[in-house]
């Protein structure tokens, strides 16, 4: 019994990593169509710097922080110097942005070399819980991650359901054009939501280097990750990104406790039974 | 009334990948309402898209109180004072009446047009504020789109197809409405298939047959010439339209 409690809380917790990760990149393609293929390298760079923040200052706070800033200034830089320049040709995005994550993995690879990185825990998260509810113990920072992506995701509803840029972004999910005929410029939102997107994906860099560890090659891993949680979720759907990554972090847990050989067909299973199943994802809405 | 001109537009012609959609258009609006005629398909959609700035030009100029806006983005043509109501309405779906106006409301208290107005024309709307755009009935669902156009307390209003659709009663709520924002000094562009309703609504009609503004005459003339009508708009009750007009 506790064994099963231990694999399912790290599948939250793996899920809570892939939602942060996969929130971003869901945001980014609900409102544009651009399938962001630099969204792994986003949150690289996001691990990176934060390391270096908390190397240097020690604060961890600083370092999430820090980590999302760079990210998200990354991919307003992206979305405004690169892709936007092609908006409307999903196609050519999709390939630029591949471009993109390999022009900044090398540069990455360049500055911090090949090494495996992990940011240091200050005392407070360093060590473990004891949980009385289930009676075991458990380490405080998968705890802390697990309420992160649950805090991430209530903020990220609220700014999407109750305010004024959440209500433009909505309206731009529906029909950009539209919107631009109303005069809002659209491509200053599409810059502001590719950071917002960078700034969810770099501080899930963070998180990532802390509870994990990053080197080169993790952007790869979380970009494939994003990929099958908003498959499996749905599109352009924050909703849709939570139970997708549930789904994919459980699946992938319990796959390595319960069959270690088969454990990786099991979120690829999912995939394709959603696939079949429901094409637009659990929560996507089918095009109209 | 004055006759300066608000919308002035000189030879425009609009290309969509290989096919020409509209050849060397010239029409000029003032501040009395222009009904645009046509059938299905004859390019009114498109001539709206490329006011709006939501196609490219491939010739010819539009000028807009004065200022060439050729080259404008659709939103610093709707900043400069053109308001649009597009065909099919296009209300988001994921948003309610009332968010719907609060994206467009105007920042200033001395506007013509504010929310709370809007909701005294249109007790209907303030019922349904907290109702989702997709869960309006086609009526509502103009008279929001109408709205959201007014709230922007346009020069001029651009009204593609806005009878498309509705009810008897609803259409004669739209014309009056159209009548009413023409005497406040609004300039009106009001596309239509449905000739009666342009007849109602203006005084000016031009007619559009395969991209080519055709003729330009009064309503009334129109309206008693039941021979031109056939000629232009030659369908027998009950002939479907058979093309959509796409552009967007």
């Amino acid at each position: 019994m506790t064994f099963f409690l231990v694999v399912t809380l790290n599948g939250l917790t793996l899920a809570a990593l892939y939602f942060l990760a996969a929130s971003g990149f869901t945001l980014i393609f609900g409102l544009m169509r651009t399938v962001n293929m630099a969204h792994g390298a986003l949150i690289l760079l996001g691990g990176y710097v934060g390391y270096q923040i908390v190397d240097t200052t020690g604060i961890w706070t600083l370092g999430v922080l820090g980590g999302g800033l760079a990210s998200a200034f990354a991919g307003g830089l992206v979305q405004a110097g690169i892709l936007g320049r092609i908006q409307g040709d999903e196609l050519r995005q999709t390939l630029a942005s591949i471009a993109v994550s390999i022009v900044m993995a090398d540069l990455m690879l360049w500055h911090w070399g090949g090494l495996t990185y992990q940011v240091e825990l200050p005392e407070a998260l360093a060590g473990g819980q004891f949980i009385p509810l289930l009676g075991i113990g458990y380490a405080t920072i998968r705890i802390l991650l697990i309420l992160l992506a649950i805090v991430l995701g209530v903020l990220l509803w609220l700014l999407i359901a109750k305010t004024r840029l959440g209500a433009i972004i909505r309206a731009g999910v529906d029909d950009r054009t539209m919107l631009r005929a109303l005069g809002f410029n659209v491509a200053r939102i599409f810059v502001l939501v590719f950071a917002l997107g960078g700034a969810l994906a770099g501080m899930a860099g963070v998180v990532a280097a802390s509870a994990l560890s990053i080197a080169p090659g993790t952007d790869l891993q979380f970009l494939l990750s994003s990929l099958v949680v908003v498959i499996v979720g749905g599109m352009g759907s924050i909703g849709g990104a939570a139970l997708g990554a549930i789904l994919i972090g459980l699946a992938e847990q319990y796959g390595l406790a319960y069959a270690p050989t088969y454990g990786v067909v099991f979120s690829f299973a999912i995939m394709v039974l959603v696939l079949a199943v429901r094409p637009q994802g659990l929560m996507g809405r089918s095009e109209a | 009334m004055g006759t300066d001109a608000i919308l002035e537009i000189r030879d425009l012609d609009v290309t969509l990948g290989s096919s020409q959609i509209l050849h060397g258009i010239s029409e000029t609006i003032d501040d009395r309402p222009l009904g645009l005629l046509g059938r299905n398909g004859m390019g009114k959609t498109t001539l709206c898209a490329a006011i709006m700035g939501l196609v490219p030009v491939s010739g010819g100029r539009i000028v807009f109180c004065g200022k060439d806006i050729t080259t404008f983005t659709p939103e610093a043509r709707v900043q400069a004072g053109i308001g649009y109501v597009p065909q099919g309405r296009r209300i988001f779906r994921s948003l309610s009446v009332h968010e719907h106006l609060q994206l467009v409301a105007p920042s200033n208290g001395s506007a013509s047009w504010t929310i709370e107005r809007i909701y005294e024309t249109f007790p209907r709307l303030a019922e349904r504020r907290k109702n989702l755009g997709d869960r309006l009935s086609g009526g509502e669902q103009q008279m929001l789109a109408i709205s959201r156009a007014m709230l922007l307390n346009p020069t001029l209003l651009v009204l593609d197809e806005p009878t498309e659709g509705l009810a008897p009663a609803i259409v004669s709520d739209v014309i009056d409405l159209i009548c009413q924002l023409s005497d406040d000094g609004m300039a009106i562009l009001l596309v239509e298939q449905n000739i009666h309703a342009a007849f109602a609504a203006t005084k000016r009609v031009s007619v559009m047959v395969n991209g080519v503004m055709v003729q330009s005459l009064a309503a009334g003339e129109l309206e008693a010439d039941a021979a031109l009508q056939r000629k232009y708009f030659g369908l027998e009750p009950g002939q479907a339209a058979e093309e959509e007009e796409s552009c967007l």
